[in-house]
């Protein structure tokens, strides 16, 4: 019974995505803002690869927040704002010492480690275990503290870094920002680290080891509390580095970080909570969906976040274990 | 001389206390068998070793040293391996991923890979399985691999909680033998069994515990054939 419940919710979500997917192209032609023509197909390759790049990105930072999710049964509602945090670090480097934003990731990361760390130590320790409320009111409050911290220091000013704002021709009708490429290879590489660290080193298995049963990793002598510790540094670098690389795509203030909360929950909702893969593949997939929608959609704006949200809302009616998660209890 | 010694031990879950004055003791070399009914506090023996509840007083020795606030990677360090009860392996990782799991704390890779070499001639299924997924596996092999893993660290002793629950006889044989022969190479094992008759036969001694306290102790063939204890906790006279 239960395994054909599994299987008929698996056909649903994809239903549902093949559905998600179709939408933006049917009111696109419907408003008459799809063109069967070469220069529209090429935009639309344009807007597609944009949309993987930027996934990219999103998908790196997603990841620390299901990195966090699954090892601890934490939800840290202040991710995103460790992002702005990472993307006001870059801009301090870039602005008061001269240093380029992804030479300053050597600077960044070391510090978010440890900035994740002292966050672990000092409020995660002393709640993870718990009701499920405390860490996540805690979460709570640490964001809003940061963002108003950061607004006393900076004030609400929208800020920018200028970075190879150039684009590449990729071929005669496409191209792509500079940037966004730079973006996505250094997010790409990063993740794939964070893979492979994940699957092949000591620390990195006993990190899965925990995540899949803390009771057992115990057992083998793991140290959980160590364990959480690097965990929530490396969560803190994966959304300092993601803040490095969209600061040099787009504005930011101390505000912004509270959207890339929401999309980094969007995308581990759709990926399946605590599931390294899935955050990959769900940023990438809903990046590309959000794109089709300002692409294709006059007002896209306000639908992109209808989109996501309401994605997240459906998936989690129609599969709560989205994409890949691991089954629910 | 005694391995693990245990004198007076109380414990408790959260507040409630379950181990009123528990004693007992394992000599290096021996298989103790500790049974009786549910709620006798068997596993909660095991758990207040490991540290993993509420210590309230006793004293806890093992190798002549005091355990007591121990890390379970200091105990484990010190030689004693515990297997859980329940067959619990990670269920996402292969099975030479769960092996390396249980040397988490040996650091020397040579060393590792010795281990890994012993606990596949020790359970050659495990060997011929390294890649399979923990989760995978039929019971009888998860329990293998338990033990296998709580082996990974050479332990002097180790504790095994319940290793034949809710397996098929075949593997209840199985597991039986393998206790024998780990326990001929000189290994010491404590074990916890619902299956006391089973786990009698093979010991050299037996603890009855009931309710959290001491009730019967002697060699394993003599509370095999002690009247009370069959009465009581065998299923009959």
């Amino acid at each position: 019974m239960q395994e054909k419940a599994e299987i008929r919710s698996k056909y649903w979500l994809a239903l549902f995505l093949v559905a998600a997917y179709t939408v933006p192209f049917g009111i696109g032609i419907y408003t008459d803002n799809v063109f069967f023509d070469l220069q529209w197909l090429a935009d639309l390759t344009t807007v597609i690869l944009n949309g993987i790049m930027q996934g990219g990105v999103y998908a790196m930072f997603a990841v620390g927040l299901t990195l966090i999710f699954g090892v601890m049964r934490i939800i840290n509602v202040a991710h995103g704002e460790l992002v702005m945090l990472g993307a006001y670090l870059t801009w301090m480097f870039f602005f008061y010492v001269g240093i380029d934003p992804l030479l300053a990731l050597f600077l960044t990361l070391p510090i978010a480690f440890v900035i994740g760390v002292l966050i672990q130590k000092l409020l995660l320790n002393a709640v993870v275990g718990g009701p499920e409320l405390t860490p996540l009111l805690i979460t709570f409050g640490l964001g809003l503290t940061i963002i108003h911290i950061v607004e006393a220091i900076f004030t609400t000013d929208y800020r920018t870094i200028p970075y190879a704002p150039d684009a590449l021709q990729i071929s005669e009708s496409i191209n792509i920002g500079r940037s966004k490429i730079i973006s996505f290879v250094m997010a790409s590489f990063i993740s794939i680290s964070v893979f492979f660290f994940l699957k092949i080193h000591r620390i990195g298995k006993a990190i899965r080891a925990t995540a899949q049963n803390a009771d057992v990793a115990m057992v083998c002598g793991i140290n959980i509390f160590h364990i959480y510790m690097i965990t929530s540094g490396l969560a803190a670098a994966l959304a300092v580095a993601g803040g490095a690389l969209v600061s040099i795509q787009f504005g930011f203030n101390p505000e912004t970080g509270v959207l890339y909360t929401l999309q980094a929950f969007a995308i581990i909702v759709l990926g399946g909570r605590g599931h390294y893969i899935g955050a990959l593949i769900g940023g990438v997939m809903l990046a590309v969906i959000e794109s089709l929608i300002s692409f294709m959609i006059p007002n896209g704006t306000a639908m992109v976040e209808i989109a996501s949200y309401g994605m997240m809302v459906f998936v989690l009616l129609i599969r709560p274990r989205g994409l890949m998660g691991p089954k629910e209890n | 001389m005694a391995l693990l010694d245990l004198k007076d031990v109380n414990a408790a879950y959260g507040r409630i206390q379950i181990l009123h004055d528990v004693s007992l003791h394992v000599n290096e070399k021996e298989v103790v068998a500790v049974i009786g009914p549910n709620g006798a506090g068997k596993s909660t023996t095991f758990k207040i070793i490991m540290g993993f509840i509420n210590y309230l007083g006793g004293e806890i020795e093992f190798d002549s040293q005091n355990i007591v606030g121990f890390r379970p990677d200091q105990i484990l360090g010190r030689g004693l391996g515990y297997v859980p009860q329940g067959r619990i392996v990670f269920n996402q990782m292969t099975v030479k991923e769960n092996l390396e799991m249980g040397a988490y704390i040996e650091r020397d890779q040579k060393k590792i890979d010795e281990s890994m070499d012993y606990v596949f001639t020790l359970f050659p299924r495990l060997g011929e399985r390294q890649k399979q997924l923990g989760g995978t596996m039929s019971g009888g092999e998860q329990q293998m691999l338990a033990m296998g893993r709580a082996l990974m660290t050479r332990p002097k002793m180790i504790m095994l909680d319940e290793p034949s629950l809710g397996l098929s006889p075949r593997f209840v044989t199985e597991v039986f033998e393998k206790i024998v022969s780990l326990a001929k190479e000189g290994l010491t094992i404590m074990l916890v069994e619902q299956n006391a008759a089973r786990a009698l036969e093979i010991s050299d001694r037996g603890y009855v515990l009931e309710l959290g306290r001491n009730r019967y102790q002697g060699g394993g063939h003599e509370l095999l054939n002690n009247q009370e204890v069959k009465m009581m906790y065998l299923g009959g006279g």
